[in-house]
């Protein structure tokens, strides 16, 4: 089977994690315009030791990462998540896209916002779709079973609707 | 002079890889990327790895991991060609669509030339040596025949 290359070792897996981590950091400094030599202050080390981090993320360790996030006043969490590809051939997904997701779920802090989400969602999707039935499985009605064929061609094959994510 | 492909990331990937081109019994003394890139250390076999990564799922072009060269550089004449970068380390490639007739968005980059920078500026030696190389019909041939066995 062909495997992805941070299949080969845990600290092959754990340099790739590390290194989408300081590419976060890398964009922050890019879009702040703090200097590593300001970081390194910061941090009290030098700016030696920062480009060392930067271009060899995998010594890094949790309390590091911390300390850099900290220092450039951002935060991090863990993630641990399922992408139905146990055998890992894709590789790790790259950790800027759960920040881009949870931005744009309106950066929700808690359970409480999640719900609050959901309930928009919801909203949005009744005001988009014009044909229920589409989704409850009974027959269309005349008047609208152009735009609910239409709506068909956009929607991907395996997209939960919300009435089955309710169900579930 | 014979060559062949070796798919180093996106095996599997519906719109991007990374590959190597490798002339067989080194006949081809330009062709150094594979080879290079075998003997670095493993942190930046890593890193070069990551950028591979990187560039396959469609982040965008950041110039100081990988990057391209547009119509507005060298009057035009390496817009096929593209760089992944790591400290001084370059890996010199060409972007091709061997699978045009089955998927028209897709990309793959072939790495042909290792070199470490020396100055500011891209040495354009490499990348002529990259683009004589892209446009020889063998390696086209070649890189057709591996995406031909892979059906």
């Amino acid at each position: 089977m062909n495997t992805h290359w941070t299949e080969r070792s845990t600290k092959d897996f754990l340099f790739r994690i590390a290194a989408d981590f300081i590419s976060q950091l890398e964009d922050k400094l890019e879009s702040t315009s703090i200097t590593k030599n300001e970081l390194a202050k910061k941090l009290g080390v030098s700016k030696g030791r920062v480009s060392q981090i930067f271009n060899n993320p995998g010594n890094l360790t949790l309390q590091k990462i911390i300390e850099y996030s900290r220092a450039l006043g951002m935060k991090v969490s863990l993630v641990a998540y399922e992408d139905n590809d146990p055998n890992n051939i894709h590789g790790p997904i790259n950790s800027d896209i759960f920040r881009i997701c949870w931005t744009r779920a309106g950066k929700p802090r808690e359970f409480w916002d999640l719900q609050k989400v959901k309930d928009e969602y919801k909203q949005m999707v009744n005001l988009a779709i014009p044909d229920r039935s589409f989704y409850t499985g009974t027959e269309p009605t005349e008047k609208t079973s152009s735009p609910v064929s239409q709506i068909k061609d956009y929607i991907p094959a395996n997209t939960i609707t919300p009435l089955q994510a309710e169900a579930s | 002079m014979s060559y062949r492909v070796e798919i180093e990331s996106g095996k599997s990937h519906a719109n991007r890889s990374v590959a190597f081109l490798i002339s067989e019994n080194n006949e081809n003394k330009k062709v150094t990327a594979k080879d290079k890139f075998e003997n670095l250390d493993i942190t930046s076999k890593r890193s070069f790895r990551t950028r591979f990564d990187y560039w396959i799922s469609g982040q965008r072009n950041k110039p100081s991991r990988y990057h391209g060269w547009d119509k507005s550089e060298y009057n035009g004449r390496y817009t096929k060609c593209f760089v992944f970068k790591y400290k001084i380390h370059r890996l010199y490639g060409f972007l091709c669509n061997p699978q045009k007739e089955k998927n028209i968005r897709f990309e793959i980059c072939i790495l042909v030339v290792y070199a470490k920078k020396k100055e500011h500026e891209t040495d354009e030696t490499n990348l002529k040596n990259v683009e004589q190389i892209r446009t020889n019909i063998i390696v086209h041939n070649a890189i057709r025949n591996h995406f031909k066995e892979k059906k």
